[in-house]
C-alpha cells in the first residue's frame, strides 16, 4: 500500500510537471505551428514522455497517478484546448502505453517467454525507445478515433500523424531533460552515480 | 524509502547512464572524476593540494595521477604552480 502511494505521488507530480513545462510552450507557439488554437496535436507532447517513462519503470502501480494527471493536467492547465470526452480518451492514451509494453513482450523482442507479469529490463533503453515508438503510433490512432466517435466529428489524418510525431518527440525530450538533470546532479555529486 | 521504490528509481538512473555510455557522452572516466574530486576536496579542506596528496588520498598509482593531471591541465580545468616550500612539488589549483 505504501509503495502504491509513493509511486502514485511520484508519478502524479512528474506528469503534472511535464504538463506545466509543456503548456507555456504550447501557448507561446514560437514556431507558429497552430495559430488558430485548433485540435491539431502538439508536435512535442511532453506528457506522453511521462506516461511512457513512469509506466515502464513503475509498471501497473503508475496507472492511478497517471490517470489522475491525465484528468487534472488538462483541467488545471489547459482545459480549453482539449476536446470533450478527454477523460475517457485519456484511458485510451494510457492503454496505448500498456499495449505497447505488452506488444514488445509478445513479439519476443525482450528475452524470455511472454507473460503479463514479466518485467522488462528497461535499463536497456532500446526497449524504451521501442515502447515510445509503438505507443506514439497507437496513441495517435486510438485517442483520435475515440474523440471522433464521442464528438461525432471527423479528425484529419494529419492530426493523427501530428499526435504520433508529437508523442515521439515529446518522449525523447523528457528523456533528454531527465538525462541533463541526472548528469548535472551526478557531476556535482548531489546524487551518487548508480554504478558507484 | 522502500527498497522496491528505490530500486525502480535507480533503474531510471541506470537507463540514463546506459544512454550516456552508448552515445559516448562521457568525457572523463570514474577514476579521473575521483582524482578531480580529491583535488577539490583537498583544496577546500586544507587550502592547498600537491600531487603527493592526491596520490595518498585517492589511492591511485603515481602514473595514473600524473596522466590525469596532465589531461586536466590540457583541458584547463586545473592549474599547476611550483611549490614555494619544496621546489620538487607542484600545487594543484582548480581553474576559475
Amino acid at each position: 500500500m505504501a509503495h502504491t502511494l509513493k509511486v502514485t505521488l511520484t508519478v502524479y507530480i512528474f506528469a503534472m510537471l511535464c504538463y506545466a513545462v509543456w503548456y507555456p510552450l504550447q501557448v507561446l507557439d514560437l514556431a507558429n505551428l497552430n495559430p488558430n488554437d485548433e485540435w491539431l496535436g502538439s508536435l512535442c507532447y511532453l506528457p506522453h514522455g511521462a506516461r511512457v517513462l513512469m509506466f515502464c519503470f513503475f509498471r501497473y502501480y503508475s496507472l492511478p497517478g497517471l490517470y489522475l494527471a491525465e484528468i487534472h493536467g488538462p483541467t488545471y492547465i489547459h482545459h480549453l484546448g482539449y476536446m470533450d470526452g478527454w477523460n475517457i480518451a485519456a484511458l485510451a492514451s494510457l492503454f496505448s502505453v500498456v499495449a505497447a509494453v505488452e506488444l514488445v513482450k509478445w513479439t519476443r523482442a525482450t528475452p524470455g517467454f511472454f507473460s503479463f507479469f514479466k518485467k522488462i529490463n528497461f535499463e536497456n533503453y532500446k526497449f524504451l525507445v521501442l515502447v515510445i515508438v509503438v505507443s506514439a503510433l497507437l496513441n495517435g490512432l486510438l485517442v483520435n478515433s475515440m474523440l471522433s466517435l464521442m464528438n461525432s466529428t471527423s479528425i484529419d489524418v494529419i492530426t493523427v500523424f501530428r499526435f504520433a510525431l508529437g508523442d515521439l518527440l515529446g518522449s525523447f525530450c523528457v528523456t533528454l531533460g531527465l538525462w541533463i538533470i541526472f548528469k548535472t546532479l551526478t557531476d556535482n555529486r548531489l546524487i551518487i552515480n548508480p554504478e558507484d | 524509502m522502500s527498497s522496491k521504490y528505490s530500486h525502480e528509481l535507480i533503474s531510471i538512473l541506470k537507463m540514463l547512464k546506459n544512454i550516456e555510455e552508448d552515445l559516448n557522452l562521457i568525457k572523463y572516466s570514474e577514476t579521473e572524476k575521483k582524482i578531480y574530486y580529491t583535488i577539490a576536496w583537498k583544496n577546500a579542506n586544507d587550502g592547498s593540494c600537491c600531487i603527493s596528496d592526491v596520490i595518498d588520498e585517492s589511492g591511485f598509482s603515481r602514473s595514473t595521477v600524473y596522466k590525469t593531471i596532465k589531461k586536466f591541465e590540457e583541458d584547463q580545468i586545473i592549474k599547476m604552480h611550483q611549490s614555494s616550500s619544496d621546489k620538487r612539488e607542484f600545487n594543484l589549483v582548480l581553474a576559475q
